[in-house]
């Protein structure tokens, strides 16, 4: 029995040393065992996950650069809109570029607090006052772009879905 | 032996216990990757979008993460990154890389998503890539009108015009169609004794020839609807198998321009493709080309 505990506790102590002196490492190609891939799987990718990825791909922060403002015009020309659903869409993204950076901003500004006084935050509200704000730039869409650009927006950015990833929960 | 057994399963609980507090109990991430590539002309425009969170579960105060966003086509590009915060911090980058091609040549796009723990290094990744042809790809197309078929006068014949930013001249160059998806069609039912409409023929059209011929940047005739004969037999048969009318069907077209490189081709449609509808009303029919840039549609008295 103490030959046992004395075994125990080496062991203990090889793999204490073992995981102190383990070097932090350049783990690459992890890929996270449930990463959903919306080429096999679209229908698990949401709707508001998918229109929040291209929303935030497609938008620009405020006063882009030209090439900013290239790459975003190829962008909605790829997804066929009409001219002036185009500038009506360019638009509407400025107005969600505008709102999801400060909500970022303003989770991140407590996080970081949190993280000072050793504390973790929880990040669900952020991600419902996204969606939400993912929803209320969905509607005003809806509204403004004509019936047809709506409609084509639509179907680009669930067709889009082949192109995405995402881990599988709280999303 | 029991020993044995002893010393393997406290190691086996003490493995366990330091993967878990460098592992997902420590921090479980919530990230999301989007990539995509749009053309016009020779340009190609490809972006990686990556973001998310994690949730910590564990004293990571000294510790900063960050996201990164790869995006390289034959060797130009590289990584763009977040700057760095606290471990919960909500991170969002995207990576953008616009590239002119040249006609013949295939460059090779690299892209790659990764959230980096400063302790722990790399604790989410996810890439892939692909062959990107250069080759003169329209960003643009609309279509017209251009007639009935003549001796199956419910088919509407569709002229489209091509183009780019550079407004340059795609004449010759051979276009296909394809399915980008699975169509519907409404008139058929299982009593039926035609086959279900719900994709496309499979048609190829040189730019600038054939029955648009004289016409710079055009192709057709694309031809969508139901013959004549079809119509005839669903207004009978649909309504009779308790179909009403208007039955029709869609169907969703991708379209290919056809590169100089042998045998290469680009998809230029929006990845959902172009929307066709044929409906069939009691005394007419309604055929439509729902373009990437317009649409239009012929409502033919029958």
């Amino acid at each position: 029995m103490i030959r046992y505990a004395t075994v125990l506790l080496l062991s203990m102590f090889a793999f204490g040393a073992w995981a102190q002196s383990s070097p932090p490492t350049h783990q690459h190609n992890i890929t996270t065992p449930n990463l959903i891939d919306g080429a096999v799987h679209p229908e698990l990718i949401p709707d508001s996950v998918a229109y929040r990825l291209y929303f935030v791909t497609v938008s620009t922060g405020v006063n882009p650069t030209e090439a900013e403002q290239t790459h975003q015009r190829m962008r909605i020309v790829g997804t066929g809109l009409k001219n002036t659903d185009h500038q009506t869409l360019v638009s509407i993204l400025s107005g969600f570029r505008a709102k999801y950076d400060a909500l970022v901003d303003k989770y991140n500004t407590s996080a970081k607090e949190a993280a000072a006084r050793n504390q973790t935050t929880d990040a669900r509200p952020l991600l419902k006052e996204i969606d939400d704000l993912v929803q209320s730039t969905r509607d005003v869409i809806s509204v403004q772009l004509s019936s047809e650009g709506s409609a084509k927006l639509h179907a680009f950015v669930v067709s889009e879905k082949k192109n995405m990833k995402m881990t599988g929960e709280n999303q | 032996m029991n020993r044995v057994i002893h010393f393997v399963l406290g190691s086996l609980t003490l493995l366990l216990a330091c993967s878990t507090s460098h592992g997902q109990g420590c921090f479980q991430p919530h990230f999301s990757i989007y990539t995509s590539v749009v053309r016009d002309g020779y340009n190609i425009d490809a972006a990686v979008t990556m973001q998310g969170y994690t949730t910590i579960n564990c004293n990571m105060a000294s510790a900063t993460h960050k996201v990164g966003a790869e995006n390289v086509i034959s060797g130009t590009g590289g990584w763009t990154y977040s700057g760095s915060g606290c471990p919960s911090c909500y991170f969002s980058v995207t990576g953008n890389n616009t590239f002119t091609g040249v006609s013949d040549q295939i460059y090779n796009w690299v892209w790659d998503g990764e959230a980096t723990c400063s302790i722990f290094g790399t604790f989410l990744n996810s890439g892939g890539g692909g062959s990107l042809p250069g080759c003169l790809v329209p960003s643009t197309e609309t279509t017209a009108v251009a007639g009935v078929v003549v001796g199956n006068i419910t088919v509407t014949a569709f002229d489209q015009q091509i183009s780019d930013t550079a407004i340059d001249n795609f004449d010759g160059k051979m276009i296909v169609e394809s399915d980008a998806a699975t169509g519907t069609d409404s008139c058929w039912g299982t009593w039926s004794n035609k086959p279900q409409n719900t994709g496309v023929t499979g048609g190829n059209w040189p730019v600038g020839g054939g029955q648009v011929t004289g016409e710079p940047n055009h192709w057709g005739w694309d031809l969508v609807g139901w013959s004549t004969d079809l119509v005839t037999y669903y207004r009978v048969q649909a309504p009779a198998h308790g179909k009403p009318l208007p039955c029709g069907f869609v169907n969703y077209q991708a379209l290919t321009i056809q590169c100089t490189v042998a045998g290469t081709t680009v998809t230029y449609t929006p990845s959902a493709g172009n929307k066709l509808t044929a409906d069939i009303y009691p005394g007419y029919v309604n055929n439509c080309r729902y373009d990437i840039s317009g649409w239009a549609c012929r409502e033919t008295p029958f």
